[in-house]
């Protein structure tokens, strides 16, 4: 089965397969199926250098919910293995199953009437941005995954309760969009986790919606370093630009986020409560929830100069 | 609990008494409802405006030196401003007495004339956005506790000094009472704090005291309670030049314009039904349980 997908994509080219492998190895052979395991994961060996990489199944669970004393609580999980199309799962990029799969997270913090929202990952990212690699397999569809990443940081701006995000890892790109959603980060001190934002290294121009975004969530003197210069911070650096409120030490950020959240139930301690949230968060983000998801604009993906695991092409 | 109404045998000159007649036998004083709230004189061409804090509350309720917005006070701060602008006053200065600079809208009179509420609060929110682009620099000193409509029409001023009493409070809990703030309202509050406080501010409703409010600069100082007025004076005086005659005055009336546009695009203007009616508050502004 997976000699015929890797078959069916055609144009495979030499260097792509370096790429989508992460090996240093130029292969004409196609990887062979060497051993597959049952559930989630099955290994693929590269025929130049012998190294093996799991895949998982592409319709794999990519998050767990839990409510705990009335706070939702969202955890990336960070599985060896990469999809079908080469992302690897813990970098926790935005394509269509993430999308899809947080959306009914929020759904059911939503029915079950959660007075507040964190969100978490584990390991080295919290969120590495747009899934290139599944773009560059689906250009046709570009545009959709792009409204429709832009309709979940829409939602999540304005949820009706109040958010936290527990940035555990490299916040980049549009998962730094996404973090910026929320009403706190918590990012922790001393670590070499990084926010950037690099549009500008890779010839993609943020839409309207995501410029609305960003100019709404991070303070002006910032605005042109990040957006114009995909310059990188430190959870120093956005400590005090006020884009986080604590950086905690490493061990102690779950439990940090978990205090602050529960420190905000107040803010949505009930159904009047949380629509007057979303009223609130609605007219404060009136210019980005006017834009994101509306009449989004072809970021240039399909002319857009980077490699499939997101850098700038030499 | 019903009030019973009782008139002392002697009656003062702007407040009668009433006493509880239930388990307390506390006296409440109500005042005339068209009495004076604020006091105005020109001082060296500054217009001082002060809030007066006589013991006493409206017939709604309503304690007085709590300074809250309803159609009285709105109307008296108008005309206070239309002297000053009359005078050629080259600065404006509003000062409360007490506890209270402003503790918002009056709930309890909204409460009380429910089918006026739109109307109150579009003639607040025409009240802010005058402030906002009034044609002389303005100082506010806010001598006491800004809450709610109070601190949007604190942050309507140019410059504000707050008491570094710690009791003080600086906040706006719509979010604890039901109440989601109109456009116009959100695009003030925006254009007057910096942006690491809209999210605190506007959807948790935090309380800030001077000191806070001082390091994100919504505050030009926080003198001791005693040296406040003299303080915000001695700024509003030198600031004069900047509303030193009538060009200069309609300079900064159009730069106001400009720099304040969306705010004063959208307050007074197609305000929306903040929700008093399901508003989630008690008489007195607090959240019910």
């Amino acid at each position: 089965m997976w000699i015929s997908t890797i078959q069916r994509n055609g144009g495979f080219v030499q260097g792509q397969w370096q790429e989508r492998f992460g090996c240093g190895c130029y292969g004409n052979d196609i990887a062979r199926l060497m051993s597959s395991r049952c559930g989630a994961s099955a290994w693929r060996r590269c025929l130049g250098c012998q190294r093996s990489f799991s895949s998982v199944r592409d319709d794999m669970s990519l998050l767990s919910t839990q409510i705990v004393d009335n706070v939702a609580v969202v955890r990336f999980l960070s599985p060896e293995g990469q999809f079908s199309w080469g992302t690897r799962v813990w970098e926790h990029r935005i394509n269509p199953s993430l999308i899809k799969q947080v959306n009914q997270a929020l759904d059911e913090a939503e029915n079950a009437g959660v007075q507040a929202l964190l969100v978490t990952g584990e390991g080295k990212f919290f969120c590495n941005g747009m899934d290139l690699q599944y773009i560059s397999a689906h250009v046709s569809q570009s545009t959709e995954i792009q409204t429709d990443a832009e309709n979940l940081m829409r939602r999540i701006l304005t949820l009706g309760m109040p958010t936290v995000a527990a940035v555990n890892g490299h916040m980049t790109a549009a998962g730094a969009m996404l973090g910026l959603s929320f009403d706190k980060r918590l990012m922790p001190a001393d670590s070499k986790s990084l926010f950037f934002i690099p549009g500008i290294d890779i010839g993609l121009v943020y839409s309207p919606g995501m410029t609305e975004l960003m100019k709404a969530k991070m303070p002006l003197p910032m605005w042109t370093d990040v957006l114009c210069m995909g310059k990188r911070y430190k959870s120093e650096d956005l400590l005090k630009h006020g884009v986080v409120e604590a950086t905690p030490p490493p061990s102690d950020l779950f439990d940090a986020a978990m205090e602050l959240a529960k420190s905000l139930k107040s803010k949505g301690k009930d159904q009047k409560t949380r629509e007057t949230m979303r009223g609130i968060k609605g007219n404060l983000y009136k210019d980005a929830a006017a834009h994101l998801g509306s009449a989004v604009q072809d970021m240039g993906f399909a002319t857009g100069t980077f490699s499939a695991t997101g850098r700038p092409k030499a | 609990m019903a009030l019973v109404q009782t008139r002392m045998a002697t009656s003062r000159l702007t407040s009668t008494w009433r006493r509880h007649l239930g388990t307390s036998l506390r006296c409440f004083s109500s005042v005339r409802d068209s009495m004076s709230l604020l006091s105005t004189q020109m001082v060296d061409h500054v217009a001082v405006v002060r809030f007066l804090s006589p013991e006493g509350q409206f017939s709604w309720g309503t304690r007085v030196w709590e300074h809250r917005l309803n159609p009285s006070l709105i109307k008296q701060v108008h005309d206070a401003l239309d002297q000053a602008e009359e005078c050629g006053a080259q600065a404006l200065l509003l000062a409360g007495e007490g506890r209270f600079f402003c503790n918002g809208m009056d709930l309890q009179y909204i409460s009380a004339n429910m089918s006026q509420a739109m109307a109150i609060q579009t003639d607040a929110e025409k009240l802010m956005r005058r402030v906002l682009t009034l044609g002389m620099p303005t100082v506010a000193a806010l001598n006491g506790h800004t809450a709610a409509g109070g601190a949007m029409l604190a942050l309507a001023f140019d410059k504000r000094l707050m008491t570094a009493e710690s009791q003080s409070v600086f906040f706006i809990p719509g979010i604890d009472l039901g109440l989601a703030y109109s456009t116009g309202m959100t695009e003030l509050m925006k254009a007057k704090m910096p942006l690491a406080m809209w999210n605190d501010v506007l959807c948790m409703g935090k309380r800030f005291q001077s000191e806070e409010l001082l390091k994100h600069g919504v505050v030009e100082a926080r003198p001791p309670a005693a040296d406040l007025f003299d303080s915000a004076m001695e700024l509003a005086t030198s600031l004069k030049s900047k509303g030193k005659d009538e060009k200069t005055r309609d300079t900064l009336h159009k730069i106001k314009g400009n720099l304040y546009k969306d705010a004063a695009a959208t307050l007074g203007f197609q305000v929306q039904d903040m929700g008093y009616a399901t508003a989630t508050f008690s008489a007195t502004g607090r959240p019910q349980k």
